[in-house]
């Protein structure tokens, strides 16, 4: 398997270490979310854990050591493509607010 | 042996084998001679052997099959010996050489008088799945100890090795536009087109060169031989570029077009002509753009009684004997056909003077008149006869009668070998689809990135195969080239549909090796198993070593026709890798034993080893576990010795396997006051501080002393063991939560070596290291830290102490470590200074009641090891939130405690459980908790004492209970609870 | 007649040709309604509809299977059969489940093979000889067996073990006598086979693509098969939970990992017990056929295909001939993947769910085909509404009350499990 590092380009898969699905954002520090809410759960513990396309945490542990994440289909392990992890999850809230928007 | 001997079934001329070169070899222990070029099978068969082997359940006498990778029946031991002795090669596969020994397998007493043949006597009591259906007497113990061992002796095919593998075996990396599977003249050629356009091409041949069946059939090209055109057209592509690779397997299809192949390399030489220290064989790991699945097709056998018969085997099979070796399986051969393929083995026969039957399936056959050639139409075999070879063969249909003959040869169709092709990827997941005009799964429809050539398509004649050749050529961009006239064409035709002949029951094999039948396919599906995997699982059809090459289709034919179903209903079982058998060795390479996995050594490595050092892992490190001094006992004497003199005077130990992270920017303070539970934001420069992390989870994760250096420079130090999941930690917390931090952080655990001093003499001999700095108390307090220099090179001066003495501990770059450590020997020479390993360290740190790993094993909180108090309130950080669950505040956690033995000598075991009765009873519900550190002799008590996790632990301190281990002869150890900070609680001596 | 099998069975049937042995179940037609459904004829699906007849006599019970019956990870695993745990949440049920196959052969009336030959955990380190030491102490307090072994005790037991390894050397292991393997797709046939006898509906083909919910209650499912009613609905789908689960409306701490196992060729017997290597997350051990049947980690990204890659199979086969040095030119004939429940503590969950009868058995991780019996018999304890003890502590809201049962120690990651 392949997996495209936006830093480092095509390497293989072996030079990465998967986390899990990047389903939810860490909740705010100094928040008001309890340990039992959804904010907290869906971060560390629940999953949709889509078969089809999905996002997930790689870490380029034997490269550039970014963390990425990488948009994969589970059913037929394809790459569509990654981000840097540190611009995911403002990526991700621009899109829900552009489609709030639309 | 120079001399000659007779070959009794080998042609005066023929074939592809070097004449010029006999080879001597051996099979259960008799000599015979073969030719270069031979496989042990054509060899043997050569000499007139036709009994190969043994089947797995029935332990039937078998032959040969097939010719190639296909074989079921034909499986050898190869060399002598534990370590050399190698099972289960293909006869057809293996290439003999001067002074091979070969043994057949799976008997007991010679070869054709083998004992289990009894098990075929029984065979009507032995359908498919039997052992499901009875065993029971006697229950489990009957089981295990009476019929089970029977059956594993029985089972299993050739003897293991019982030694290392003394080879090597290489792992490459092969990088390719274009793969080519398969160098047949349909592969040769699609390859030659792709090279010409420029592409990097590699071809990878299963066999021993490539060209596969244009090499012998007796067919031309622009009226060349077949030979003379594959060598061109090999010349050709290598002067293009591309890469030739016989003898390798392409074995698995995986993600984003990489594939699996192994190449042999020695298994074809004399053992002279291995070269010492290179590869037995090299696993390739090839990446390449696209792919050419050229992978032919494996004819099937027909089910009918006897067709397992030693001297029954695939017309394809008798044709490669005869074309490619010049060997003549028989004088006098049936040829029992179902389509027109029939013929051009019938005529190769007969032209090699045999005396040829046809019988043909078909009723309405055109008519063909070969020389010499008997043809009856519309019957079939319905029985071979003869135990040891075919004697006779009597077939039924519009006619019956009875032939006499020593080889009967079948041509039941043509199977296109999809297994790559179904092998799912990213790229695609359809599987192969069935073609119900040809009889046969085909590839499914192919993406951009793949092509199909040759026989593998459905494909019959030489000329079609090469139209589907250039096909693949145009839509993977190769260049037009020009195909040659095909002369002197073999006949071809689609088959007739018959999987087994009428009448076919018990004795009609499918499965040859684990002898599944017809009878045993209908008996699955009159049970219900009519799924085609519960059919393949329940009678083991294709599960034996050649994963039922020949055998798959036929089955779930004869299942879709029990069953009521089309073929393509049923559909095939899924192909997994590998393609054929590789050994287990090849893909590991050389990352085995010793260098399984790397070795990590402080820079100081070698001084140690020189200086008595036993080591101990601590993950990939080697850290020294104690220094054997003359006089020392036994480890434990040692350790002892070392915390004497530590705590008496000075100690010294090497501590460069902490983890070690430099940490800059205007945030680093924001950073680590993030991370750890602690608050950091107060931390002055020139201080450390103990820091504590835990998971996201709320348990704790790790500890270490951060330092800071400079307003925004911070120097963090963790435990060994958890070094670099602690960076990963923290990367993944900076990049995924908090990228807005101005922070950067490196690992510099390889850049520093780091030392600690401990005991009362520390301080003097770190002024004596570094006279120019202030030391003292006042200079250097608890906690404090300095930068300076040590001969022009940086030094970190740490005033920390995990052993509960006054200790420092200095950092500086790892290229001078070693020398710092000679000057540091020296500086403490008057005070005897001592090297300490990891057991010393243990005794101080367990009297001081520090916890390592064994306490942090993942599943303790804070409070648990009484950290709790550890806590900003006044902010959020890693694990925070977590920690406020319930559990966490359950009164019946276990909590850290130390536990003293009653008595000196008594033993405390680690990984004993803690109660409150040397009585019992002993169970889940009355266990107050667990042993986790043991000092098996602590100077500070004169007697072993532990830290342990129970339950209301405060409440024991001072009070009497029991460590009982039953996996030590249930050993019952008296012990006092107390404090686990055993030394000097209130820490007056690392403040001194 | 009796259509229980044995020997005197067997021989009179093979006087007369086999002819006389009928189906191994029926293949009915779905009814329009049943007290019970179960969702997936894997093992434990099969195992609960079997203690759910025979146990608790509730027999209007259909297994709804998308496929063929045991074709998930019942039909594709190593076939590990053991009960050492350390943690009470775990090791009370598998310590139940291990009772249960010892008799499981003669109670379903079919040979499931279940062979004790033994487990050898083997350790490299002291402290890691501590740790199994407590393991093996806690699990005889729960009524299981363990024996310590030294480096020469791991020797005795297994002469080819490379006790002497020169980077991670053995010191000894953790042995559980009664521990074993057996013959995976026997287990589901013979629960198939029982549940089928004593009335259940084994419907294969018929894939559940809704659940339907009223009024916080399940009242019956949409299948391709049409629409099924039963107030009771237990879901036994490991390896696609979610994807089931979401039909409820269920979103579920899961997520789906691929495990790669290897089975070589048949060979004369090399290896009697069950083996595993700390230092290589690495477990063989050798079929009754003659295969050595082994496998290592998960390949550590998510996926539902049942397939793996090269840079794990490389791993294993290291660590395989670094501890089994002979095994070296042994041939591996085949390699698969199965898709793992994977939960964030490790540890499975049989529970109720927040819909009223709909009931959860999921989160196997690798460890679901050594609770097939335990888990059917407990799960159908909980559908029958007499949940035990030993379930206790495999709760669903455990990651809210902070009260995992995290063997390992490795936290709340899926695929650290």
């Amino acid at each position: 398997m392949l997996i495209f590092c936006p830093h480092c380009g095509m390497r293989p898969s072996e030079e990465f270490t998967p986390k899990g699905l990047a389903e939810a954002p860490r909740p705010a520090l100094g928040g008001d979310d309890r340990p039992e809410d959804d904010a907290w759960q869906d971060y560390l513990h629940t999953r949709t854990n889509k078969a089809g396309q999905t996002n997930e945490y790689f870490h380029h542990s034997l490269g550039c050591r970014r963390w990425i994440v990488v948009h994969r289909n589970t059913l037929t392990h394809e790459v569509t493509g990654s981000t840097m992890a540190s611009e995911f999850w403002q990526n991700q809230q621009q899109a829900q607010d552009w489609e709030a928007g639309q | 042996m120079s001399a000659r001997l007779p070959q009794p079934n080998r042609l005066d001329h023929g074939g592809i084998i070097n004449r010029d070169r006999p080879v001597t070899f051996t099979f259960d222990r008799r000599v015979y001679q073969g030719f270069e070029g031979d496989s042990l099978a054509s060899a043997l068969l050569a000499n007139g052997v036709k009994l190969f082997g043994r089947s797995f359940k029935y332990h039937r006498p078998r032959g040969i099959l097939g010719a190639g990778p296909e074989e079921p029946n034909a499986l050898v031991e190869v060399d002598r010996g534990p370590a050399d002795r190698d099972p289960n090669h293909r006869a057809t596969m293996l290439e003999i050489y001067e002074g091979l020994e070969t043994f057949s397998q799976n008997h007991i007493g010679p070869l054709n008088m083998d004992l289990m043949e009894v098990n075929d006597l029984f065979s009507r009591f032995l359908p498919a799945g039997f052992y499901y259906k009875t065993f029971f007497f006697g229950g489990l113990q009957a089981w295990y100890r009476l019929y089970e061992p029977i059956i594993r002796r029985a089972a299993g095919l050739g003897r293991p090795p019982l030694a290392a593998d003394p080879h090597h075996y290489d792992k490459i990396y092969t990088h390719a536009d274009t793969l080519v599977v398969g160098g047949g003249i349909a592969g040769l050629t699609t390859a030659l087109s792709l090279a010409k356009a420029g592409q990097s091409v590699v071809v990878c041949e299963e066999r021993d060169r490539m060209g596969g069946s244009a090499l012998w059939q007796g067919e031309t090209f622009n009226g060349e031989t077949g030979a003379a055109y594959i060598a061109h057209m090999c010349r050709e592509i290598e002067a293009a570029g591309g890469r030739l690779l016989p003898r390798t397997t392409v074995f698995g299809v995986y993600d984003a077009g990489t594939f699996g192949a192994v190449e042999r390399c020695h298994d074809h030489l004399t053992k002279a002509d291995r070269a010492p220290h290179t590869a037995r064989m090299k696993y390739h790991r090839i990446q390449a753009k696209a792919v050419v699945y050229a992978t032919g097709a494996i004819e099937r056998s027909v089910g009918f009684n006897g067709n397992d018969r030693p001297g029954v085997m695939l017309a394809s099979a008798g044709h490669t004997f005869l074309g490619k070796y010049g060997v003549r399986v028989g004088e006098r051969v049936s040829l029992f056909t179902t389509h027109d393929g029939g013929y051009g083995t019938a005529a190769a026969f007969s032209a090699a003077g045999a005396e040829v039957t046809v019988l043909d399936a078909r009723t309405d056959a055109a008519d063909v008149s070969i020389d010499g050639v008997r043809v009856i139409k519309g019957v079939y075999a319905g029985q071979a006869h003869g135990r040891m070879g075919v004697r006779r063969v009597d077939y039924d249909g519009a006619s019956s009668g009875s032939l006499d003959a020593d080889a009967l040869l079948v041509a039941g169709g043509w199977n296109p070998a999809v297994h790559l092709t179904s092998h799912t990827t990213d790229r695609r997941q359809s599987k192969p689809v069935y073609d119900a005009e040809l009889l046969a799964f085909v590839p499914p429809e192919l993406v951009d990135q793949e092509a199909a050539a040759g026989s593998v398509t459905g494909a019959m004649s030489t000329a079609d195969c090469l139209a589907t050749a250039q096909a693949a050529g145009k839509k993977l961009g190769g260049k037009k080239i020009e195909l040659p006239t095909v002369d002197q064409a073999l006949p071809v035709s689609k088959p007739m549909e018959m999987w087994a002949v009428p009448g076919a029951g018990d004795a009609a094999f499918l499965d040859m090796q684990n002898d599944a039948t017809v009878k045993d396919v209908k008996l699955a599906a009159q049970e219900g198993f009519k799924s085609v995997e519960h059919m393949k699982r329940y009678t083991t059809l294709g599960m034996a070593t050649d994963q039922g090459k020949t055998a798959n289709v036929t089955g779930l034919a004869l299942l879709a026709a029990a069953t009521g179903r089309d073929i393509a209903q049923v559909g095939t079982t899924t192909f997994r890798p590998p393609y054929t058998p590789i050994p287990i060795g090849v893909l590991a390479g050389h990352h085995r034993q010793r260098d399984y996995a790397p070795f990590r050594y402080s820079p100081v490595h070698a001084w140690a080893e020189d200086n008595g050092a036993t080591f101990m892992e601590a993950g990939l490190w080697m850290r020294p576990a104690y220094y054997t001094a003359p006089g020392d006992k036994d480890w434990l004497d040692s350790a002892v010795r070392e915390t004497r003199a530590t705590r008496g005077s000075l100690g010294i130990t090497d501590v460069s396997t902490l983890g070690k992270i430099d940490i800059q920017g205007p945030d680093a303070a924001e950073f680590l006051n993030r991370l750890y539970t602690n608050g950091w934001k107060t931390l002055p420069v020139g201080k450390a501080r103990y820091g504590l992390m835990l998971r996201e989870d709320g348990l704790v994760f790790d500890d270490g002393t951060t330092s800071r250096l400079g307003e925004n420079h911070y120097y963090m130090t963790t435990t060994t063991a958890h070094a670099a999941a602690v960076m990963t930690h923290m990367e993944f917390m900076h990049q995924s939560a908090w990228p807005d931090l101005a922070v950067a952080f490196a690992s510099v655990t390889d850049q520093w070596g780091a030392l600690a001093l401990a005991g009362p003499n520390a301080r003097a001999c770190l002024a004596k290291l570094f006279p120019e700095v202030d030391v003292s108390n006042d200079g250097l307090p608890f906690m404090g830290v300095i930068e300076t220099q040590w001969q022009g090179y940086t030094a970190r001066l740490f005033r920390i102490s995990f052993s509960g003495e006054l200790a420092y501990e200095v950092a500086v770059p790892a290229d001078i470590f070693d020398a710092f450590w000679q000057a540091a020997l020296q500086a403490g020479a008057e005070w005897k200074i001592t090297p300490y390993g990891l057991e010393a360290l243990n005794i101080m740190r367990i009297e001081k009641g520090h916890v390592t790993g064994a306490e942090l094993d993942g599943r303790v909180s804070m409070d648990d090891v009484g950290l709790g108090k550890m806590v900003s309130s006044k902010k959020d950080f890693v694990g925070r939130a977590m920690s406020e669950r319930e559990a966490f505040s359950d009164p019946d956690r276990a909590k850290m405690v130390g536990l003293v033995a009653a008595k000196p000598g008594d033993k405390i075991i680690g990984g004993g459980i803690v109660f409150d009765s040397a009585e019992g009873p002993f169970d889940y519900t009355t266990m107050l908790g667990y042993v986790t550190s043991v000092a098996q002799y602590s100077p500070l008590k004169d007697r072993a004492i532990a830290l342990a996790f129970i339950k209301n632990a405060a409440d024991w301190h001072g009070k009497t209970l029991y460590v009982v281990s039953h996996v030590h002869g249930k050993s019952i150890m008296e012990v006092r609870a107390e404090s686990p900070h055993f030394y000097d609680p209130n820490n007056e001596k690392v403040m001194a | 007649m009796s259509d229980r099998y044995g020997f005197w069975r067997l021989l009179r049937e093979g006087l007369r040709g086999h002819t006389g042995w009928g189906p191994a179940w029926r293949d009915p037609e779905p009814k329009a309604e049943y007290d019970v459904i179960i969702i997936g004829g894997g093992g434990h699906g099969l195992a609960t509809a079997y203690y759910l007849a025979k146990v608790h006599g509730i027999t209007n019970v259909a297994v709804l299977e998308k496929g063929y019956l045991g074709g998930g990870n019942v039909g594709r695993n190593t076939t590990i059969v053991r009960s050492n745990y350390l943690h009470t949440g775990n090791e009370l049920f598998y310590e139940k489940s291990l009772q249960l196959w010892e008799g499981l052969s003669g109670d379903l009336d079919y040979n499931v093979m279940f062979s004790p030959r033994s487990i050898i955990n083997c350790f490299h380190t002291d402290g890691q000889r501590d740790a199994e030491a407590r393991r093996g102490n806690q699990m005889i307090l729960h009524g299981a067996d363990a024996v310590l072994l030294d480096k020469e005790g791991v020797r005795r037991e297994a002469p080819l073990i490379d006790v002497d390894n020169p980077r991670f050397p053995i010191y000894g292991g953790l042995m559980q006598k009664r521990a074993g393997t057996a013959r995976h797709d026997a287990v589901a046939w013979g629960f198939a086979r029982g549940a089928d006898k004593r009335g259940v509906d084994l419907i294969q083909n018929c894939e559940v693509t809704g659940i339907d919910v009223e009024d916080g209650r399940v009242t019956g499912v949409q299948t391709s098969r049409g629409p099924i009613k039963a107030k009771k609905i237990g879901m036994a789908v490991a390896g696609n939970t979610s994807r089931v689960g979401a039909l409820a409306g269920l979103r579920l701490p899961i997520e789906s990992h691929v495990l790669q196992a290897f089975v070589s060729e048949g060979i004369k017997p090399m290896l009697h017990n069950v083996i595993t290597f700390g230092a290589g997350h690495f477990y063989i051990s050798q079929s009754d056929k003659g295969g050595l049947v082994f496998g290592a980690s998960l390949d550590g990204y998510n996926t539902y295909a049942q397939r793996g890659n090269l840079p794990l199979i490389e791993h294993v086969m290291e660590a395989g001939v670094s501890f089994v040095p002979a095994m070296s030119k042994v041939r591996l004939l085949r390699s698969w993947g199965g898709v793992m429940d994977m939960s964030p503590d490790g540890s499975p969950i049989i529970d109720k769910t927040p819909i009223e009868g709909l009931y959860l058995n999921a989160g196997w991780c690798y460890g679901g085909f050594k609770a097939t019996p335990g888990s059917g018999w407990c799960f159908s304890h909980l559908i029958a509404d007499k949940p035990t003890h030993h379930i206790a502590q495999m709760r669903l809201d455990r990651f809210k009350t902070g009260r995992v049962i995290d063997e390992l120690g490795a936290g709340a990651q899926h695929n650290l499990h």
